[in-house]
């Protein structure tokens, strides 16, 4: 996992939540053994930044990463 | 002698409920090839049942649905299936591929070392999204089919007696084009949100192994 300070976790926190806030209403999210989870409940645990919470950030924080170095890019090109 | 192919399928929660769902697909493809179908669904995904089939019938692919962690495979009522330290040497000979969170990090590194021919899985977390509206028919849920048909493709590939590593790429290739899709589509409400799952799925799923192993 990313080390985050404070600032940079309640920053992150609500960049993530406005991301899932863009999801329709009925969207679902399973997230292995950690359960499913609505959307409204997974806005929850990224809010109060829990563990199901982190996990998430993490993942969107990996993908935000890719975006800015373009590695996303490279990676669709390679099997394009 | 026909191809065999073992396949779990636990139930629990909604997460395997799909899982489980889009299983029908693989199962219909590896009867349509001729291969026989052991097919360990709900109670019977239990290690002693597992570990009796295994014995009796080496399958040439062995497909775990379930959850799992760096170390371990779990069925039934998160029964574990596989631990790295005390049953992975079962899989010796087979081609495996586990939907399942984290367990090619450990256990997948395991079971080649102990003669798994390869091994196929995710890293870290297999996340999938689905409409709360099709809880009762997943195999119509158009946002979980952008997870589970490039994860279904493993399999299908395999089935088509394309190598594991070749099966990998088809994979990759599934989960690209999705990712493409949703990049371009990306002012859609929503989708930017759905586009992190596809690409952390893609960035996860390994081939471990040899290669060129086929069914």
């Amino acid at each position: 996992m990313t080390e985050f300070n404070d600032q940079q976790l309640a920053d992150l926190s609500a960049i993530v939540v406005a991301r899932l806030g863009i999801l329709s209403p009925d969207t679902g999210i399973s997230i292995g053994s950690a359960g499913s989870f609505k959307r409204d409940e997974l806005i929850s645990h990224v809010e109060s930044k829990d563990e199901i919470g982190r996990q998430f950030m993490e993942m969107d924080w990996q993908f935000l990463q890719s975006l800015k170095t373009g590695q996303i890019y490279e990676e669709i090109n390679k099997y394009a | 002698m026909p191809k065999i192919l073992l396949i779990t399928r636990p139930q629990g929660d909604l997460g395997l409920k799909y899982l489980e769902h889009w299983s029908e697909k693989i199962i219909d493809a590896a009867k349509n090839k001729g291969a026989l179908v052991l097919d360990l669904k709900h109670k019977r995904a239990a290690r002693k049942e597992l570990e009796s089939v295994i014995r009796k019938k080496s399958p040439h692919i062995i497909i775990f649905n379930g959850h799992g962690d760096y170390d371990l495979l779990t069925g039934q009522f998160q029964e574990p299936l596989i631990i790295a330290t005390e049953n992975v040497q079962i899989l010796a000979g087979s081609i495996v591929y586990a939907v399942s969170c984290r367990s090619a990090k450990i256990l997948g590194e395991q079971a080649v070392l102990k003669s798994a021919k390869a091994y196929i899985g995710y890293k870290e977390n297999f996340i999938f999204h689905y409409n709360e509206s099709s809880v009762y028919k997943p195999l119509l849920d158009e946002k979980a089919k952008l997870f589970l048909e490039p994860s279904n493709q493993v399999a299908i590939s395999l089935l088509k007696g394309r190598t594991a590593q070749e099966s990998f790429v088809s994979s990759q290739k599934f989960w690209i084009r999705n990712l493409q899709k949703l990049l371009v589509k990306q002012f859609e409400p929503g989708n930017t949100a759905l586009i992190s799952s596809v690409y952390h799925n893609f960035k996860h799923q390994v081939c471990l192994g040899n290669g060129n192993a086929v069914m």
